[in-house]
């Protein structure tokens, strides 16, 4: 029995011991957080400090933008042009799913009684992703997820070497220690390292980002359609019920970006989109969208974009129903006329890239 | 709650094993009952509105085997009430797992639009139903002597096998629960329970869930795909789903005997099999023993002739794909493994006979084909991943996923030569090797603890 307790008392040891030096070399040797997320602040999970940063400010919002991290560079300043009293907060949720979406919307609401403009912004991000998809770094606040703060803070407390740690290590390397990134209070933020250089000489800027030389094949089939769809419904119903103003855009995805997925699912989503809410349609393979001077990287816009996705919506001269024109207001009575313009756009983008 | 989750390991763990003794202390039949209510806990911290679900059934089935025990005891004739009994578990089980695909299947054969009920399936349903089933047929047959209501609810929600197996049986495990002489602690099995849950621990997060992004990727994301990834993905997904599975057998295995209750085993090394019944002699144990006494055997098992016997065989397993999930490709799972049991009895009946390694390597790689259509969700992606692995065009494997495919060919070397977790079980001893070994086990699983996972078998 001696041995069998040795034994136990032996493997607790090596546990205790284990987590010991996991701390020790977290917030000692680590105080900036290379290889782990800080659980008192967060710093690296973009989803938990987006909660806690509305729920400093939720009694003055009146409205919301939601969307991934693509929506992050339309500031909610933007909108005082068009609506004098706005004061929106931004939901730029990474690798956001239409659940995420969802979840985020009904907190909002919940939150705060204010909110009357909800402005979503979708794109082929959602249909990527499982809901469940998700790793310490981009983990959902436990208000949202509902998970218990117990749990959620104990499985931060000894997390180590997440996959972004590499990523990070490198950026510093490279940039100097300097992330790049400016977050506002607002949920927004700015890439203000890349949009410099992008604003400084566009040419060269584009000629040495490598994620624009990346050779493609449309392998992705960008599946979760059906829960996308559902999700959608589901955003359009808990406006209506909260009457809120929704307005939905179609994000303007690089055009190397949508030469990685089979279009099928993307042409079905905007069709099922349409029957459910009018939208502003600025995807495509269209003026912005193949100009890589609009993009930081194959991935998320300047941040000269937005403005002008939203003069279209807001703008006062009615509702753009040019199928050709970058943004086209869509509904279900002028959904078959994009359809078709789209093959089209394909299938000759197709043809130029071979 | 996950067994894998700090939340488990750090605070409910400890503290059951704790309390449970230290009431055992006072009364054996508050041990027993702390323990129901701990495991009612453990099921509810899930989704709390489903432990209806769960007591309601405990307590209609415990009501019904009381009353088909008594009407046994006077040897009065109660076949009516053990229908109406398994009939209850049939429709409550078919309602929550199959309602959408019955739905499905009438709207696309009638081209009626009836609205999907998009129920959300109980966690462990398949798995407590059957339980109940073995409960109520045996106390028809008046083979069960323990008739404590507490005994009875620890026996169907006791924790460790609560969500996804191992399937007991209640003459296991209802004696276990009864005998007052476990209820102090046994550092040896103590030690015994952290071994081998030290080693399901691993499997499942070390391996099982580095393997599942390649698997997505493989089997939902990519539309197309090279022979060598379609290979790759295919024995990927055989390695995550007998990691996943039996690495939470083995959690249970330990967790249970921390209690000094054994579970029976449910995975022996199914992947050294020489043939398909071997392999389900080795797969899922307890499911193929609860086929084999309620399905099997009841339908005349082989004492009619070869033919009934190869029906009996094929429906058994059609039966079990159908178990499995509310889908077609279930069906033809199942349907495969059918129609491959049946040769293999032709084969033995006529005394043919392989090369060992031959029939190794035939079995896995049938076993291997037949995932697919377990894991794909439609047969579009099945044929997908089927076309591209018999296509033998050399292209290349896709670059990518390096961590995933390291461990793939671990796993693979782990499940031809090493020994299961289990043999491994039976030799322990608590010497530097194993400490060293443990250690080693349980770090590695707790770096990677805090990454989203979740059993495959929580589906069924």
């Amino acid at each position: 029995m001696k041995r069998y307790r040795y034994f136990i008392g032996g493997v607790f040891a090596v546990v205790f011991a284990y987590f010991l030096s996991l701390a020790l070399f977290n917030y000692v040797l680590d105080p900036i957080c290379i290889f782990h997320e800080d659980f008192r602040t967060f710093n690296q999970n973009r989803r938990f400090t987006l909660i806690e940063d509305f729920d400093k400010l939720k009694t003055d919002v009146n409205g919301i933008l939601v969307g991934s991290s693509r929506i992050g560079n339309t500031y909610p300043r933007f909108f005082k042009k068009f609506i004098s009293d706005a004061n929106f907060y931004c939901f730029s949720i990474p690798r956001g799913t239409i659940s995420d979406y969802k979840k985020v919307i009904t907190y909002a609401f919940e939150n705060s009684k204010n909110i009357k403009t909800v402005y979503l912004m979708l794109d082929e991000i959602e249909l990527r992703s499982p809901d469940d998809n998700f790793t310490l770094d981009n983990k959902m606040h436990y208000k949202i997820s509902g998970e218990s703060p117990l749990a959620f803070y104990s499985s931060y407390l000894f997390s180590f070497f997440s996959y972004k740690s590499y990523v990070t290590l490198k950026m510093w390397v490279e940039n100097d220690f300097e992330m790049g990134y400016k977050y506002y209070p607002d949920g927004s933020y700015k890439h203000y390292r890349l949009e410099d250089k992008l604003n400084k000489n566009p040419q060269q800027y584009v000629a040495n980002e490598k994620s624009f030389k990346v050779k493609r094949q449309r392998t992705n089939l960008l599946r979760h359609l059906d829960e996308s769809v559902a999700g959608v419904k589901d955003i359009v119903k808990l406006c209506k019920e909260n009457n809120a103003n929704l307005y939905i855009v179609y994000y303007p995805a690089n055009a190397h970006n949508l030469d990685s997925y089979c279009l099928d699912n993307y042409i079905n989503y905007i069709e099922a989109v349409a029957k459910l809410h009018g939208f502003w349609f600025f995807g495509g393979y269209n003026k912005i969208t193949t100009d890589d001077r609009n993009y930081l990287e194959d991935s998320h816009c300047s941040e000269k974009v937005p403005p002008l996705m939203l003069e279209k919506v807001f703008s006062k001269q009615g509702k753009d129903r040019d199928v050709k024109s970058f943004g086209v207001y869509v509904d279900s009575t002028n959904i078959d006329a994009l359809v078709r313009e789209l093959r089209e756009e394909i299938k000759l983008r197709d043809m130029a890239v071979k | 709650m996950l067994f894998n989750s700090y939340i488990f390991i750090f605070c409910f763990l400890p503290v059951a094993v704790t309390l449970y003794f230290l009431f055992a202390t006072r009364s054996h039949r508050l041990a027993n009952v702390f323990l129901a209510i701990a495991s009612l806990f453990f099921y509810a911290y899930w989704k709390f509105e489903y432990l209806p679900i769960l007591l309601s059934s405990v307590i209609v089935n415990y009501i019904f085997g009381r009353v088909i025990l008594e009407q046994t005891s006077k040897r009065m004739k109660c076949t009516w009430l053990v229908v109406v009994a398994i009939l209850f578990n049939v429709f409550l089980l078919g309602y929550y797992k199959y309602a959408d695909f019955a739905i499905f299947n009438i709207n696309a054969v009638f081209s009626t639009e009836i609205e999907f009920r998009n129920i959300l399936l109980p966690l462990a349903i398949s798995f407590f139903t059957f339980q109940q089933i073995a409960y109520i047929v045996d106390c028809s047959r008046g083979e069960v002597k323990d008739k404590s209501f507490y005994d009875y609810i620890l026996f169907i929600t006791f924790f460790p096998q609560l969500i996804a197996g191992p399937i007991v049986h209640h003459s296991e495990m209802m004696p276990q629960f009864a005998d007052n002489t476990q209820k102090k602690v046994n550092l040896k099995n103590v030690a015994s329970g952290i071994f081998i849950f030290a080693i399901g621990l691993a499997k499942k997060v070390v391996v099982a869930d580095a393997l599942s992004p390649y698997v997505s990727n493989i089997f939902d994301v990519a539309s197309v795909l090279t022979c060598a990834d379609a290979w790759s993905g295919s024995l990927a997904y055989t390695m995550q789903l007998y990691f996943d599975f039996s690495g939470y057998c083995d959690m249970a295995i330990g967790i249970a005997l921390m209690f000094n209750i054994r579970l029976p085993i449910n995975f022996y090394s199914p992947y050294k099999a020489t043939n398909i019944q071997e392999f389900w002699r080795c797969w899922h144990m307890t499911l193929s023993r609860f086929f084999m006494e309620y399905i099997y055997i009841p339908l005349g098992g082989n004492r009619k002739g070869n033919c009934k016997t190869y029906l009996n065989l094929f429906t058994v397993f059609v039966i079990g794909g159908i178990w499995h999930g509310a889908a077609w490709t279930f069906v033809v799972w199942g349907i495969m493994h059918g129609i491959a049991i049946v040769v293999h009895r032709i084969w033995r009946f006529y005394g043919v006979r392989m090369w060992t390694p031959c029939a190794w390597f035939l079995t896995f790689m049938f076993v291997n084909v037949a995932w697919v259509f377990f894991r794909a969700q439609s047969f579009g992606d099945a044929l997908k991943v089927l076309r591209a692995m018999f296509d033998f065009n050399l292209s290349g494997w896709s670059a990518g996923f390096i961590y995933p495919k390291i461990i793939l060919f671990v796993a693979l070397l782990i499940s031809f030569f090493f020994a299961n977790g289990i043999s491994r079980l039976e030799k322990f001893k608590p010497d530097l090797k194993s400490f060293i070994f443990v250690s080693i086990l349980l770090v590695l699983s707790f770096a990677q603890l805090s990454k989203h996972s979740e059993f495959l078998y929580f589906n069924f």
